[in-house]
């Protein structure tokens, strides 16, 4: 189970996807920090406190969108993995891509999950509870 | 003969003229022709050779001829010359044969000092009669004025008539006038020819008494000039001969005598005189010799007079004076010593005899001519030969050259047309490139307008959904039931919409994603997708028993059994039914076979099945996309086969499709096959 204190970052352009995830964190009364960024650039900068507070301690979990503006899931993935201080955080992929060049991109930079958006929020629900549910370690 | 000789040898030389002048104009003509080009000089210069040749081979025949010539005519000459020697030889000896029988006459009287008539005419008799050229033999005593009278007297003891006569000026013969000396002719034999001249004074007769005199001065026996002969027409000419005859010491003469004589050491007794025809003795002569043509004249130098002509026996019917003008190239001349007087004698041949053969040096000029000719003809055929040799390799080379450069031409051409089709090739393979860039854009650009649309189309299609759950999770009691009702209408919508969304990419990325190919039982690969439909209670899945395993993709084909058998069991339209799926072996592929025995479909509509989004129910019944169907035509046909569909309403619908058995031929393979590099 994961620890309540760690925090969780959500990197999603869309505010009814963020609301999606804050609502099904709700559901399942998942209380960790979540920090919300809305573009890969703003992550970074939040992860390294560029004009901005950084986040520390560092998010234990990472949940992804593919599809961002400015900076995409893939290219936020590379610049993290060859940060020596991030590159060690969990990251699991939220997208609605199920394209299997995305799939195979995101696995290349060793994400811990993949996950295709359900298109009914309970789906996403249960889809949420079981993802931090099976979360050990 | 001779004629015929000389036209054609004319003729001969006049052709040969004619010839060598032709060459020198020739030459001449190839000397000015070699100015205005040197390969006109050249031809020429090449048939040098033949003129060369020519030119000895006519000099030396020429000079043959002449060699040959000139040895025949001095082999006649020597032959002739031989001849006539021979001929005149003969006569010679005849004439000396006739004098000697004078002579004879002369030893007797002198070896007797009495010789009577009887003795004198026994004496001459066999000698005339021997020699048909005698005309006449004469003793002519020396009579002084005193003995006169004592040697008519003893004379006319043997000979009554006789008396020392004269001969007139008129031609009269009177008894002979006083004188010193008298010379009558006291015997004469043959007697009937000549009894006139007895008795005649020789001193009238100036021919013989010069002769007698000079005969007494010499000595010796002596020959007159020529003299006429009576009653002969042809041999007229003959000639006198005397020998003088001298007292013998044993026989002193008389007294008269001593003193005539005493003036001379030796007196003269008288003489012995002979008359000669010189035709008989020179007939005579040659009459036992063989034929020859010769003939042969004799004149008397020391006077200039004509003498004889013997006319060669091979002439017949000529008369003298033709002869004797008749010009002559041999002639063959001697002197004879004939009695104190020089005899010229002439031989000349007869014409056709003794005439060089001619056939021999021309026969050199003809063999000489045409060997030349021959050889003439061999060596200008050589040069000829050599020249069409020239000719022909100048020809073969010109063609050669010609060839050579057609190929090389030709060569260029093919360069060029290569060059062109490289170019031409480049181009191609350039708009190719293009077309494939372009297409892979456009493949690149359909990819990206899948994924827009998969992410995109579906983000605010799920914000929709879930605000809608939450507004019905949120409002739950304040919500009408017409509210609600509108709400599940609204997420039913939603639902559908995200439907036509996946089935569009699916459609979209057939052909794009091209998957692996593996060995298939399609038996095994049915099983899976009949579990994964998992088909309502009451409907059953048949397979048939050929169902085959073959190499193909997986997905694809799994994707069309899944389509077919779904549309089956969606469209059934009972609550109970079955689906047949079976397989036939055809030579290259497979028919497959998805039949249902549901309501079946009019055929009006068996085309507009297989078109995209076409339903042929209401949109609001299920999750039917009308893309399903579409999608198997486009599978299908993407392999190379095609579909066709069987059905009748009431009586089901049978989906017939082929699937290849092999795996097509790779594309890079063709690729190779026509573009080879």
């Amino acid at each position: 189970m994961l620890d309540s204190d760690v925090g969780i970052m959500l990197i999603e352009d869309d505010r009814v996807d963020v609301m999606t995830v804050q609502r099904a964190f709700k559901k399942n009364r998942i209380n960790n920090p979540l920090y919300i960024a809305r573009t890969g650039v703003d992550a970074l900068d939040m992860l390294k406190g560029n004009g901005q507070e950084k986040v520390d301690p560092p998010p234990g979990l990472i949940l992804l969108d593919l599809n961002l503006p400015r900076m995409s899931g893939i290219e936020f993935l590379e610049r993290l993995r060859q940060d020596r201080e991030l590159q060690n955080i969990r990251i699991i992929v939220l997208t609605s891509s199920n394209e299997p060049r995305d799939r195979e991109a995101a696995f290349k930079y060793e994400v811990d999950d993949y996950i295709v958006k359900p298109h009914s929020f309970e789906e996403f629900n249960r889809v949420i509870a079981t993802i931090l549910a099976c979360w050990d370690d | 003969m001779n004629f015929l000789f000389g036209t054609f040898g004319k003729s001969l030389l006049l052709a040969m003229r004619r010839f060598i002048i032709s060459l020198m104009q020739l030459m001449k003509g190839s000397g000015e022709q070699t100015f205005p080009s040197f390969r006109m000089g050249s031809i020429w210069w090449g048939y040098f050779p033949v003129f060369l040749v020519a030119l000895l081979g006519l000099t030396n025949t020429l000079y043959f001829f002449r060699q040959v010539s000139d040895w025949e005519r001095q082999q006649v000459t020597t032959n002739f010359n031989a001849a006539s020697r021979d001929w005149v030889l003969v006569v010679q000896r005849e004439i000396e044969f006739a004098l000697a029988t004078t002579r004879d006459i002369a030893s007797y009287f002198e070896a007797s000092p009495r010789v009577g008539r009887r003795e004198f005419r026994k004496f001459v008799e066999p000698a005339i009669k021997r020699h048909a050229a005698i005309k006449a033999l004469q003793w002519i005593p020396v009579v002084s004025r005193e003995e006169r009278e004592t040697f008519e007297q003893s004379s006319r003891l043997s000979f009554p008539p006789y008396t020392i006569r004269q001969k007139e000026s008129s031609g009269d013969i009177v008894p002979a006038t006083n004188r010193d000396i008298y010379l009558p002719v006291l015997y004469v034999q043959p007697y009937l020819q000549n009894k006139d001249l007895l008795g005649l004074d020789m001193t009238s007769d100036r021919t013989i008494f010069e002769l007698l005199l000079r005969s007494g001065d010499t000595g010796e026996l002596q020959v007159s000039e020529r003299i006429t002969l009576d009653g002969e027409s042809e041999k007229r000419f003959g000639f006198v001969v005397s020998v003088p005859v001298y007292q013998s010491d044993e026989d002193p003469p008389v007294s008269e005598e001593d003193e005539s004589a005493e003036t001379e050491p030796r007196v003269i007794r008288g003489f012995a005189v002979g008359i000669y025809n010189i035709g008989d003795i020179v007939e005579l002569a040659l009459q036992n010799l063989s034929v020859g043509g010769i003939d042969i004249h004799f004149s008397d130098e020391s006077n200039n007079t004509y003498l004889y002509t013997h006319k060669s026996r091979l002439r017949s019917g000529d008369n003298q004076d033709e002869i004797k003008h008749m010009p002559s190239r041999l002639v063959y001349s001697q002197t004879l010593a004939v009695g104190g007087r020089q005899w010229r004698v002439l031989c000349t041949p007869i014409p056709g005899s003794y005439q060089p053969d001619a056939w021999s040096g021309w026969f050199v000029v003809v063999g000489g001519l045409s060997f030349t000719l021959l050889l003439t003809t061999y060596v200008s055929s050589l040069v000829g030969r050599a020249k069409k040799v020239k000719q022909l390799v100048d020809l073969r080379t010109a063609e050669l050259s010609s060839t050579n450069s057609a190929l090389n031409n030709e060569i260029k051409e093919r360069k060029a047309a290569e060059q062109r089709l490289t170019e031409l090739n480049d181009l191609l393979e350039y708009r190719v490139a293009v077309r494939s860039t372009e297409a892979e854009r456009r493949a690149k650009d359909l990819e990206q307008f899948a994924y827009v649309a998969s992410h995109d189309l579906k983000a605010p299609l799920r914000a929709i959904a879930n605000l809608a759950d939450w507004i019905s999770e949120d409002l739950e009691e304040k919500l009408t039931e017409e509210s609600r009702e509108q709400l599940a209408l609204l997420q039913d919508r939603v639902q559908r919409m995200n439907a036509l969304i996946e089935g569009l990419l699916e459609y979209s990325r057939v052909g794009r994603i091209a998957g692996g190919h593996s060995l298939v039982d399609t038996r095994e690969l049915l099983e899976e997708i009949i579990d994964s439909l998992s088909p309502p209670k009451g409907f059953t899945v048949k397979l048939g028993n050929d169902l085959p395993k073959l190499h193909t993709d997986r997905l694809l084909l799994g994707q069309v059994f899944s389509n077919l058998i779904s549309n089956g069991l969606k469209h059934h339209g009972g609550k109970k039914g079955q689906i047949k799926v079976e397989c036939r072996k055809m030579r290259r592929f497979y028919e497959f076979s998805v039949a249902d025995n549901g309501v079946g479909i009019p055929a009006e509509y068996h085309k507009k099945v297989f078109m995209i989004f076409q339903t042929l129910q209401a949109k609001d019944y299920g999750s039917n996309t009308g893309i399903g169907l579409a999608l198997v035509k486009k599978i299908v046909e993407e392999q190379g086969g095609w579909i066709t569909l069987e059905s009748q309403p009431g009586k089901g619908a049978k989906f017939r499709f082929t699937w290849p058995a092999e795996p097509a031929a790779k594309p890079e393979a063709d690729d190779e096959l026509i573009f080879p590099v």
